[in-house]
């Protein structure tokens, strides 16, 4: 039976795989230590550690001096009034409901019924008043005639 | 989006570009030198990388070859070095192995000592050669076969051959 003949050149490849130069160990491990993601991922962690601690130093400064209630009342009242203007209302007790729970049509009538202009002219409210109703005989004091 | 990083098998990239480095100038520290230069500019320009141009491996190895080219420049003389074989006998046969291997190679012209680094350091294949080189897959294995051949010979000559220095042509000749 015919033999294949083995390439000559197969003992130098052979020999030049096996012998192969190599990093020294010391010197492998200082270059993947330096050229690995984690080296270069823990300084972007430093960096928002850093970041965190800073802005908690800040937040806590802000609270010792009563800053984060002071802007907490000032966001809720800036929220009502904007609310107010929105739904155009003037006394926001009185409105409650329709504050809440406006739609646009009842809004609509809300803002035509209920105004300001109601709220402070009530003709015939004082005994001052040339129109006022006396209710009960006593009221108002009449000026002796 | 998470990048591809090119880098991340380090451990087996390095020795295969040391393995590559060591081949064509020498195994020591000036191979780890040229290793280092490598590898910070991988770093430093790993995102240019474009994995549609091809593997990792054939992007470091073009670095090598302009940081070997640079280190040459730095160079005062462009010989190559020859082990010092007198004191092999009294080294472990894996030492003195290399040291054949490199006093072998150390006969070979630079063309011929950039294809064995190819080939049996960097572990590329034919094609993977012949896009880096600009060659067609069969050049690179007819020239390597070639070049197996003249370092069969230069195994068999001995360490220095028979004149006890390396041919002149291998010492300044570059591809």
């Amino acid at each position: 039976m015919k033999r294949f003949s083995r390439s000559p050149n197969k003992e130098t490849e052979t020999r030049l795989r096996e012998h192969r130069p190599v990093p020294r160990p010391s010197f492998l491990a200082a270059l993947v230590e330096e050229i690995s993601p984690r080296s270069h991922g823990r300084a972007g962690l430093r960096r928002t550690a850093l970041a965190a601690a800073l802005s908690a130093a800040i937040l806590g400064v802000i609270a010792a001096f009563g800053g984060v209630g002071y802007a907490a009342s000032a966001v809720k009242g800036a929220d009502v009034t904007a609310v107010w203007r929105l739904v155009g209302v003037s006394h926001p007790a009185k409105h409650h409901v329709a504050k809440h729970h406006a739609t646009a049509s009842s809004r609509a009538l809300a803002t035509s019924k209920d105004n300001g202009k109601d709220d402070q002219y009530k003709p015939g409210k004082g005994c001052g008043d040339k129109n006022h109703i006396h209710a009960r005989e006593d009221e108002c004091k009449k000026p002796p005639k | 989006m998470l990048r591809f990083d090119p880098l991340a098998d380090s451990e087996r990239l390095i020795k295969r570009v040391y393995a590559y480095v060591a081949y064509r100038i020498g195994d020591g520290a000036d191979a780890e030198d040229v290793t280092s230069e490598t590898f910070e500019r991988a770093v430093r320009y790993k995102s240019s990388y474009d994995r549609s141009k091809g593997e990792p491996i054939s992007w470091l190895l073009g670095i090598a070859r302009r940081c070997i080219e640079d280190s040459w420049k730095h160079r005062l003389a462009t010989t190559s070095e020859v082990p010092d074989v007198a004191a092999a006998g009294a080294l472990e046969d894996e030492t003195e192995n290399r040291l054949l291997v490199a006093a072998a190679l150390a006969r070979l012209n630079e063309r011929d000592r950039e294809l064995i680094a190819l080939r049996y350091g960097a572990d590329l294949t034919a094609r993977q050669i012949g896009n880096l080189l600009g060659l067609r897959a069969n050049a690179v294995e007819v020239a390597l076969h070639r070049t197996l051949g003249r370092l069969r010979e230069a195994f068999e000559a001995g360490p220095l051959g028979e004149a006890g220095l390396p041919p002149p042509e291998a010492r300044s000749v570059r591809i």
